[in-house]
């Protein structure tokens, strides 16, 4: 999923259900942790099992080890309770997948801004053809039903059946907890930039000296400021500005500068 | 605007058709039509040629084209739709006419009055030319088609005239050339249908195809113009079943046939109609008492008598509709030229006759048509390109309602009704509104301003800017509104794209007005003001918006802090005259024209927002709510998808659960409809603002969000999507502030399907059960089983499909499943929930009470499953008490023939049951008749379960001695009966069996006893004898008597 | 209890069933002790006539057939050793006595039947001729006729005798005739000479002719050409 193809069967709470078995085991035979979750008897003879498809996400996620069939949590010290903090985990170890596919092709997507729209569905066929176009690699129906689960769940958008929404406030919301702002301090917006993209970069903009916010994360950060999370300031200096995505009804002036109010989980 | 003189006359001013309106009114409202086109010939669309539309003509032009002095007969057809002043035209042509005519001239004006046949007739007949007619019959004849009959006795006339002209027609309706247009079977059942009284009361409803006839004939009720036609639509033969159902209680056959007939048949319906509607004129004449060349004879008659007296005609005629009924001869009568009978001696005649380009299509017939070669056509948007004339238009209405009577009258008879002489109202109510110059006048415009005219007229429907709908749609509902609600003004609210957000921005974040004072104020500095947020000050009035600060005070609205300007530099003034121009390039920026539905979608909700007692018709079908429920159903949907539901823990089942039973989610606040929603959307500005966003992702942007500016929308709706979620997240499954607890009823419910079924056999506690038991194939168990009907039926509810539907929920609920699918035969499960929870259930011993369930869950996927569980612990008792007395009389039975206690082991029912073997071998053996219940099979059936026999035995013990109910459930489920009962039987037949083949083996027995066998010693002594005699013999023979 | 009355019963039933057997098994003998009975009385029946015919007519039969009628009282004293007539040895018995013994005793006898009344018939033709009791001719041929089948021989006839005795009997009754005409040896040789049709004129002598007339048979006698 992370490393290597997207696929469609490791679903977030599939991972995360898996995770919890060996969590709360401490070690458990693989055969053993595939029963609890594919009760053998259940099991038509002619489904395929998904079962180490999400036990490879979840070791990509390192969130559990594989040694010698059996299955250990990769760190025993840390403990993940909730979605919550699953979710806040994944997106803390994303920067590590800054190469592989899920990374690049949630890049791209969330930075086609308001071409997104022109696709119904994310598995299009043109959609398709633009992403592997632009990924330099052949993006499948599958790969993409895959990543929805993934985008949704960390909050790069919104899924309407198979359109992608873009509003990346449940991913922004995370990475600013990641990121250890001082409430009530303003960041000047460059130094709130480079802060953010240490874990926010898969939402960032394509290149690196591109200032122009996309749709995503514009939103993400005017929903921010109009729940009073964060304040959007805007400056005379034009040089020190990043611009969000434009808009008739919500902020939409340069950003110069960002106070951090503290985030609502 | 003079509001005391206003309040008095704005009516009397806006309702020119009736019969007394006011000749100086007239004058003072009338505005030059400067966009009329002239034309010899129409096309075939009955249209203005491209080539004559490029001439406009003014009416003066048009004036001097058709009444200057002439010697031939003329005929000039006005035409236009319906309100676009064709009236007005030939009015002013009169108005003109009267003050430059010749003396020999005579003028017949037929005005438009009340539209109606006898209204005509009362014209004609107060005119003395027409009074003076020497045919003193034909004068009596109108003098009685004018007078007055009570409606109702009207209308049943026209009624039964229908009836009896389609009863003396053949079909054809009088058109002998033409075939039949109706057949004589249809013709005689549409009689019959006439004369039912249910079909009759739906003609003659008000409205009604009577009603319109009746109204173009004899009187017109409503001071409206009436412009309908004076016929039958399709609509009202269109039957559907529900008026058929109706009509089969009390119709005879041949109406019922008709009808039937008529149900979803389109064509039928439109040849009955134009059958019906060829009667139309006929019926008018005979209700009227005339004839069809009634009228025409009153002209020519007229043409006479004016040739006789030297002098010439000309007849001004509003509306040929007015003479519905005989308009077909009258238009012959006008056609008339003089040259072609010269031995009449008539006048010469000008004919101005004015009718919808609708009508003349449609009614006049193809040789009335050719004989026409002057048209002047009257187009729809008069104002079109002319922003000057459509503000004049609004400030001579609106001054002309400030004035006095006396003061126009005054004008017109002194003034010669003059430009240098025209009055101005004085000004009691809306001093900075805006004025429009009139020549030196200067006019205030209040209610509007000039930028609301342009608006409204720019929003107004194409088909609809003429005159008369401009005056009663936008002139006389803003003058009505700010006398009587200038508090609330404007009421009327039209929708507007704010092409500058950051008004409307303003307005609706501001936190002290309500929503209410937001709508009207947005709407009132948009479309009145000139919809920017910059303020400036001069001559210490404040102006924001373009509108000075006491004109906001006047409707009692709150001044809004703009962005500070500079004065402009110049007020804008009215350019005289556009030209090519049109109105809307004047102010306001290009704008997209605004989609239909939204429009209509955001006036609903406007109304709904600003008036706390109006609901929205949620669930009706009315143009005006189709967006607004679309919107609703589509933020539903919405919400399902975009939460991610297993991710915020709730399955996917249960979010299927309540979307299945297509429970809203949201609702509207005020809506007709009920609903169980979770969320109700109040009347807000923010509710505004979602539901526009829904209803522009449909109707804009075809379902999807790309359209212009989407993403503030989309914003919008993820910002509430988001603030709602919480809410939504614990309502899926929540009720009445209760946890929906359906899994753990599927799951007791389950477990009582696997113990009935026998998959729980080694249970003796049911607190002992296990979640994995759950996870097994666990098929419904058929075929035989030695459990009572009442088990056999329980088992059979559990085997049916609420049993299945249960094992699909214990089995999908906890099941991971990739996006919403329903359910999925791939496993994924989340094991530690789905354990935790089922030992929940376990927790309870499956001891549950109607009490414990949720029997008033209101999502009936999730009550099934209580209800399903409380089917089965209704039936547990009788279940288990059936078992139990059936265990208790197997054992009675077997201790008939043995003691249990010689039954303790499996060797004593070995030894037993070899015995009764033996016994019927025997007894097969020995010819004994019951020996035909040998059955091998049976004995060594329970030959081979000896063992179950002897645990059966120790279950029934067992059983008897337990209270529980779901403990006893359990050792029943072991199904002692399925082997004790062969046993039971065998042992008891056999008993019996026994005592038959006793007595049988004595009856034989006695034979014996008195037969007596006779066995000798030595038996063949005899035969003996005779060998040995014989053997001597050949002995001898061989000695002696041998041959050689 | 049910233990005890089912074993019980099963006695009660095996007993009834030795009765029933039992039963069964003389009413079969006694069938087959009669069917043994009427083969006995047949093949008495045979030697009986057998002794009768060697009495009466000094008849002999062929070793082989005393072997057959040996083989069947031997067969017959088998059963008697039995002590039981069993229906496979009855069939065996009869099978014997129809197929070989009576066969044998008929064709023989036939042979016989055909020697013994061989000449006396010829004698009876030739005397018939000279007899004028031509009814009682007829009525010895008919006797003699009648003794030619062995298995009829113990028949009796309406005056009681049986066709053995009508045999001897018409046998005897020829010889009577013979007598009756005095036959001196000449004349008999004559006789026999003309029944065989070869008597030659020169055979008629005197005697033949005191004869002839002396009995008064000059009618009978004709001189014819030797064919």
């Amino acid at each position: 999923m992370f490393i290597g193809n997207m696929v469609t069967e490791a679903i977030p709470p599939r991972v995360f259900a898996l995770y919890r078995i060996v969590e709360t085991k401490k070690s458990i035979r693989r055969s053993e942790l595939q029963a609890m979750m594919e009760p053998p008897e259940l099991r038509e003879d002619n489904t395929s099992a998904y079962f180490s498809i999400v036990l490879k996400a979840a070791i990509e996620l390192k969130l559990v080890d594989n040694k010698d069939n059996v299955i250990l949590l990769h760190n025993p010290d840390d403990q993940i309770r909730t979605m919550d903090e699953f979710r806040r985990y994944v997106i803390s170890i994303m920067p590590s997948f800054e190469s592989e596919q899920f990374w690049r092709c949630s890049n791209v997507i969330v930075n086609m801004n308001e071409k997104i729209f022109e696709y119904s569905s994310i598995s299009d066929s043109d959609m398709l053809g633009y992403l592997s176009n632009r990924l330099g690699q052949q993006i499948s129906a599958s790969m993409i039903r895959g990543w929805r689960f993934w985008a949704q769940f960390l909050g790069f958008g919104y899924m309407n059946n198979f359109a992608f929404l873009p509003n990346a406030y449940l991913y922004v919301k995370n990475v600013l907890l990641l990121s250890n702002l001082e409430r009530g301090k303003e960041y000047g917006v460059e130094e709130f930039m480079t802060c953010f993209s240490r874990y926010g970069k898969i939402i960032l903009p394509l290149s690196v000296g591109d200032r122009n916010l996309n749709i995503s994360m514009s939103s993400a950060l005017r929903e921010l400021h109009d729940n009073g999370e964060i304040v959007l300031k805007t400056g005379s200096d034009r040089e020190a500005n990043w611009t969000l995505f434009p808009s008739k009804d919500f902020f939409n002036q340069p950003i110069s500068s960002i106070v951090f109010k503290g985030v609502q989980l | 605007m003079n509001r005391e003189i206003a309040k008095r006359r704005y009516m009397d001013v806006f309702r020119p058709d009736v019969m007394h309106s006011s000749h100086g009114d007239f004058l003072a409202t009338h505005v030059p039509m400067k966009k009329l086109y002239v034309t010899q010939q129409l096309t075939d669309h009955a249209e203005v040629p491209e080539q004559e539309k490029k001439n406009p003509k003014t009416e003066e032009e048009v004036y001097e084209r058709f009444m200057g002095e002439m010697e031939e007969d003329q005929f000039v057809l006005v035409i236009g739709d319906s309100g676009a002043g064709k009236s007005h035209l030939i009015r002013w042509i009169d108005t003109v006419h009267k003050m430059r005519k010749s003396e020999k001239e005579v003028v017949l004006p037929i005005r438009r009055a009340d539209n109606t046949l006898k209204g005509t007739i009362r014209q004609l007949i107060d005119l003395p030319e027409v009074k003076s007619l020497p045919n003193k019959e034909l004068y009596k004849k109108l003098l009685s088609a004018a007078t007055s009959v009570p409606e109702k006795e009207l209308k049943e006339t026209i009624y039964y005239q229908f009836i009896i002209q389609i009863t003396n027609d053949d079909g054809k309706a009088g058109d002998e050339e033409s075939v039949r247009r109706i057949n004589n079977v249809d013709r005689k059942h549409l009689i019959a249908l006439l004369q039912n009284s249910l079909f009759k009361d739906r003609l003659m409803e008000s409205d009604g195809p009577i009603d319109r006839i009746y109204g173009k004939f004899a009187e017109n009720k409503s001071n409206e113009v009436n412009d309908t036609v004076a016929e039958f639509k399709d609509e009202d033969f269109e039957i559907d079943s529900e008026f058929r159902n109706k009509l089969l209680l009390g119709a005879d056959d041949k109406a019922r046939k008709i009808a039937d007939k008529l149900i979803d048949n389109n064509e039928f319906v439109c040849a009955v109609k134009e059958y019906i509607n060829r009667f139309v004129e006929k019926v008018i004449q005979r209700c009227a008492g005339l004839e069809p060349g009634d009228l025409a004879n009153v002209i020519e008659e007229i043409r006479r008598e004016l040739f006789r007296q030297g002098k010439t005609l000309t007849i001004l005629m509003e509306d040929i509709t007015s003479a519905s009924g005989v308009d077909d001869s009258l238009l012959d009568a006008l056609l008339t030229d003089k040259i072609e009978y010269p031995e009449k001696q008539m006048c010469r005649i000008n004919a101005i006759v004015g009718a919808t380009d609708g009508y003349y299509r449609e009614k006049f017939k193809t040789n009335t048509k050719g004989r026409i070669h002057n048209f002047v056509y009257v187009p729809d948007d008069l104002f079109g390109g002319n922003k000057k004339g459509l503000l004049e238009f609004f400030a001579r209405y609106l001054n002309t309602i400030s004035l006095d009577p006396k003061d126009i009258q005054q004008w017109v008879d002194q003034g010669k009704g003059e430009m240098e002489t025209y009055p101005v109202h004085v000004v009691t109510i809306g001093d900075g509104w805006g004025e429009y110059k009139l020549g030196d006048k200067h006019i205030n415009l209040f209610p509007f301003t000039q930028n609301s005219i342009m608006f409204l007229y720019d929003k107004q429907d194409i088909a609809k800017r003429n005159p008369r709908s401009l005056m009663r749609d936008i002139i006389e509902t803003y003058v009505k509104e700010s006398i009587e609600q200038l508090e609330d003004f404007p009421v009327h609210r039209p929708t507007f794209y704010p092409s500058n957000p950051e008004l409307q921005n303003a307005i609706y974040n501001n936190i002290n007005y309500d929503d209410s004072t937001k709508l009207r104020l947005a709407c009132f500095m948009y479309v009145w003001g000139d919809g920017t947020l910059q303020t400036y000050e001069k001559k210490g009035v404040r102006y924001v918006a373009g509108l000075p600060e006491n004109v906001y005070k006047e409707l009692g609205l709150p001044v809004i802090d703009g962005n500070k300007v500079v004065v402009p530099t110049e007020e804008p003034s009215v350019p005289e005259s556009t030209g090519s121009s049109s109105p809307e390039g004047a102010r306001v920026p290009a704008r997209e024209k605004e989609n239909e539905q939204v429009m209509i979608a955001l006036q609903e909700v406007d109304k709904w927002i600003d008036n706390k007692d109006y609901k929205l018709s949620i669930g009706a079908t009315t143009k005006s709510v189709k967006a607004l429920n679309n919107a609703r159903k589509n933020i539903n949907t919405f919400l399902f998808n975009s939460i991610d539901w297993q991710s915020e823990g709730v399955s996917n089942n249960a979010v299927q659960k309540v979307k299945n039973q297509d429970k809203f989610l949201v609702a509207f606040d005020r809506q007709t409809q009920k609903s169980d929603s979770v969320i109700t959307l109040p009347a807000s500005i923010e509710s505004r603002g979602i539901i526009e966003a829904f209803v522009r992702w449909s109707e804009v942007g075809k379902e999807s969000w790309n359209f212009n500016n989407s993403t503030d929308y989309l914003l919008r709706v993820q910002k509430w999507g988001d603030s709602i979620k919480p809410t939504l997240v614990k309502a899926i499954l929540h009720y009445d502030d209760k946890k929906s607890d359906y899994f753990s009823f599927a799951v007791a419910a389950e477990f009582y399907r696997l113990i009935l079924n026998g998959y729980c056999k080694n249970y003796q506690d049911p607190h002992n059960l296990s979640p994995e038991l759950l996870l097994r194939k666990n098929q419904a168990v058929s075929g035989e089983n030695g459990h009572t009907k009442s088990w056999n039926d329980l088992l059979r509810i559990v085997n049916g499909s609420d049993g299945a539907e249960a094992r699909t929920c214990v089995l999908q609920y906890y099941n991971l499943v990739q996006g919403d699918v329903v359910h999925s035969i791939n496993y994924e499960f989340d094991a530690l929930a789905f354990n935790k929870a089922v030992k929940g259930v376990i927790k309870t011993g499956l001891h549950y009470e109607t009490v414990d369930l949720q029997l008033d869950d209101p999502v009936k996927k999730r009550r099934l499953y209580s209800e399903y569980l409380k089917k089965i612990i209704d039936r547990l008792d009788i279940v288990v008490n059936d078992e139990k007395a059936m265990l208790a009389l197997q054992l009675a039975n077997i201790e008939k023939s043995v003691s249990l206690d010689d039954l303790e082991s499996t060797t004593d029912i070995e030894d037993l049951i070899d015995e009764i073997g033996k016994f019927y071998s025997q007894a097969q053996k020995s010819h004994i008749s019951i020996a035909i219940h040998y059955d091998l099979s049976k004995i060594n059936y329970c030959k081979r379960n000896v063992e179950q026999i002897v645990k059966a035995i120790n279950v029934a013990k067992q059983v008897a001695q337990t209270r529980d109910t779901i403990e006893s459930l359990l050792l029943l489920s072991r199904d002692p009966l399925v082997c004790l009962k062969p046993f039971v039987e065998l042992l008891n037949l056999a008993a019996a069996d026994l005592e038959k083949t006793n007595s049988e083996v004595e009856m034989r027995m006695k034979t014996y006893k008195t037969e007596n066998p006779d066995l000798g010693d030595t038996p063949y002594s005899r035969q003996q004898q005779i060998i040995e005699n014989c053997a001597k013999t050949i002995e001898e023979v061989r000695e002696h008597h041998v041959v050689g | 209890m049910l233990l005890d009355d089912l074993s019980k019963s099963i006695k009660a039933m095996k007993l009834l069933d030795t009765r029933e057997t039992d039963r069964l098994t003389a009413e079969k003998r006694a069938k087959n002790d009669a069917d043994f009975a009427s083969l006995v009385d047949e093949f008495g029946n045979s030697v009986s006539v057998l002794k009768e015919a060697i009495t009466m007519l000094d008849y002999r039969v062929s070793l082989e057939t005393v072997q057959t009628m040996e083989d069947c009282s031997e067969l017959l004293r088998g059963v008697i050793d039995d002590g039981v007539a069993e229906s496979s040895k009855l069939y065996d018995i009869r099978q014997h006595i129809s197929k070989k013994m009576l066969p044998n005793l008929s064709k023989e006898w036939k042979s016989f039947h055909q020697g013994i009344t061989g000449g006396p018939l010829a004698k009876l033709h030739t005397l018939g001729r000279l007899v004028t009791d031509e009814k009682g001719v007829t009525e010895v041929r008919e006797r003699i006729a009648a003794g030619d089948n062995w298995n009829n021989l113990s028949m009796l006839n309406e005056n009681g005798d049986s066709r053995l005795i009508m045999l001897k009997n018409g046998l005897d009754e020829i010889i009577h005739m013979e007598e009756g005409l005095n036959l001196n040896d000449n004349v008999r040789a004559f006789i026999d000479s003309v029944t065989k049709r070869n008597a030659k004129v020169s055979d008629i002598t005197e005697d033949i002719v005191n004869w002839i007339k002396k009995e008064g048979l000059e009618d009978r006698f004709i001189v014819a050409f030797r064919v």
